[in-house]
């Protein structure tokens, strides 16, 4: 590891190590345009992807945001973690107050973590486990070398998998093992809001389960703030405190998860649930199906 | 004549290398049903559907027969297998893109597919072309027709393959996870279309999925495979209300569902890979029933009086 010499040793205080509150994570009317089409050829225009969002999540609960392709679902998580820069508006996030157009506070970057959809885009293919889970510690300088090691070997453990993991490449996993490293390298930092960007739908359904049963176990631990960003209904359903429903950049409804299945008012979110494929034979809506079932009542 | 089921897989097998993909998988399609192939990653779906018109490539190893009207298509000749692909049994791939050949006008491509199979002339070609596209519910399909793929949406090229599958009227279609790289509104109107289309035309469809619901929604009877064979065969009603495999109840546990307050239940390890022979069943690792019983040999397949199937010595009770 001589190629990446270890940031100055000023940690290891109780101040990170156990203190791990989940706090509360705002968005005030966020906007976000990107410039579409080429302005030598006079077709230049700005399209707003985020429009005027606003979300509140308690501390240590989740919010689920669903939408379709390009609704805007991921441009919203690409701002919260400051990945892109907002035109207008605010993220609020334990105090720190980030802005568009100002500096980033200092250890924001901490605070907000983020878990990817594709772990094998968003993991070092030529880094061991070690190294990926350790580099946010690293860098953030949380703790001294000793303890950086143990805490590795704590956060791997936390998120199920082996110790000999902590020796091997990401290639060597499965695609929700390959999850499971990207969480631990999230969970590093001690962040207080973790935003979840599709972090199942790239992963097999009984795979799936293990994953979303492991961020809800660690927030049960920690006291997490999720925004869980997802476009299958059922898991935000059955997953969020809080279901906010977006489409073209912005919130058509929001409130309680009971809003997906029994009392949808937005036309888009009833569109949604209409179109959700139930996984029962009982309750067919398809066409043919539905046709069928005429023939046989009359 | 009249017997004789639509598609008979028998005993299929496909290695790639030491890897087995398919180990002695089985099943028929009849005329006109929609026949469910369900899946995780790596349970050898693709690898069945590829096989059954002999698109993998030179390097795999397929063993067994695939008999389609009757005729073994296992190994024929690049002639006979032309004439089948297209006319007798149509693909719709998952990846629009990709299927598509990005420098030709649509149009083009559908005439030349039609063109292959019948022998009609260039503008009676157009015609059914533009007018199948209409059935797909295309806009306006005469600009379609000169359209490049890149120009559409994903929803319209899924639209266009699924017509260029059908063009030369084939009595079965393999629609390999035509849905899954579509949002649900989209996916929901694509799955309708093509139940529609091929409804219409009395052809059978193969329906290669990963998703539970789309199963659900659109098949008749469903073949759920896992590590390369073929854990389960039923009736879509009987598999989802009385799974027999371990599997296939752990994978109906695993799914979160709208509006029910059942805690889904996580399949703990993941899929195999299985190299050289088979010779355990292939879910053991990972199955809450298991013993030393399911290591010694992949079990047998046992079939119910109402042609259900399913290879578990451990099999569940029917509900009743």
């Amino acid at each position: 590891m001589s190629e990446n010499p270890p940031r100055t040793e000023l940690m290891g205080s109780s101040e990170f190590t156990n203190h791990h509150l989940g706090r509360t994570l705002e968005v005030r009317n966020l906007v976000k345009s990107f410039k579409v089409g080429s302005e030598s050829f006079g077709k230049a225009e700005r399209i707003k992807a985020v429009d005027d969002v606003s979300l509140f999540v308690p501390a240590g609960t989740t919010m689920g945001l669903v939408g379709e392709s390009g609704s805007g679902k991921s441009t919203i998580a690409r701002l919260i973690c400051r990945l892109l820069e907002p035109d207008s508006g605010q993220v609020l996030v334990d105090g720190d107050e980030v802005t568009a157009g100002t500096k980033i506070p200092k250890g924001y970057a901490r605070k907000v973590q983020i878990v990817f959809q594709d772990p094998t885009a968003s993991l070092n293919p030529r880094w061991k486990v070690r190294r990926l889970v350790a580099e946010g510690i690293r860098v953030h300088g949380l703790r001294s070398r000793s303890e950086t090691k143990e805490r590795v070997a704590e956060l791997v453990s936390l998120v199920g998998l082996p110790e000999h993991a902590l020796d091997r490449y990401p290639h060597e996993f499965s695609g929700g093992q390959r999850q499971r490293i990207a969480i631990a390298r999230a969970l590093a930092v001690e962040p207080e809001v973790l935003v979840l960007d599709e972090p199942v739908s790239a992963l097999d359904v009984s795979v799936q389960a293990q994953i979303l049963v492991l961020l809800q176990e660690l927030q049960a631990a920690s006291g997490l703030t999720y925004l869980l960003i997802a476009h299958d209904l059922a898991v935000v359903e059955r997953f969020c405190d809080e279901v906010a429903v977006i489409e073209s950049g912005r919130i058509v409804e929001a409130g309680d998860p009971e809003i997906i299945h029994s009392r949808p008012e937005h036309p888009y979110t009833k569109a949604l649930v209409e179109a959700h494929p139930v996984p029962d034979p009982h309750e067919r809506t398809m066409y043919v199906h539905a046709q069928d079932k005429a023939e046989v009542a009359e | 004549m009249i017997d004789t089921p639509l598609l008979e897989v028998n005993d299929l097998s496909v290695r790639f290398g030491s890897v087995a993909a398919v180990s002695s998988v089985s099943f028929t399609v009849r005329s006109g049903e929609v026949f469910g192939v369900v899946g995780e990653s790596g349970a050898g779906k693709s690898a069945t559907a590829k096989a059954i018109i002999g698109l993998l490539p030179q390097s795999a190893r397929v063993e067994g027969s695939v008999r389609f009207r009757g005729e073994e298509i296992r190994g024929a000749s690049d002639a006979t297998l032309r004439k089948v692909r297209g006319a007798g049994i149509g693909y719709v791939f998952q990846d629009a893109l990709t299927a598509l050949d990005p420098v030709r006008k649509i149009g083009v491509q559908l005439i030349e597919s039609l063109q292959i199979h019948k022998d009609v002339s260039r503008k009676e070609a157009a015609k059914v072309a533009e007018d199948l596209l209409g059935e797909v519910q295309i806009k306006d399909p005469a600009r379609c027709m000169s359209s490049f793929p890149h120009q559409l949406s994903g929803g319209m090229r899924q639209r266009v393959v699924i017509a260029a599958a059908l063009i030369a009227d084939p009595a079965l279609i393999i629609a390999d996870e035509v849905t899954s790289a579509l949002d649900v509104t989209v996916q929901r109107r694509v799955l309708d279309l093509l139940l529609k289309v091929c409804a219409d035309r009395g052809a059978a469809v193969i329906m290669i999925t990963h998703d539970l619901g789309v199963v659900a929604q659109t098949c008749d009877r469903v073949a759920v495979l896992y590590g390369g064979i073929v854990a389960e065969e039923a009736d879509v009603f009987d598999l989802f209300d009385a799974p027999r495999h371990p599997y296939t109840k752990a994978l109906l546990q695993s799914m979160p569902r709208i509006g029910e307050d059942v805690p889904f239940v996580p399949i703990p390890g993941s899929a195999i890979q299985v190299v050289g022979k088979l010779h355990s069943c292939p879910f053991a690792g990972r199955c809450s029933y298991a013993t030393q019983e399911c290591l010694v040999d992949v079990p047998p397949v046992t079939t119910e009086e109402d042609g259900r199937q399913y290879r578990c010595v451990h099999a569940l009770e029917p509900v009743s």
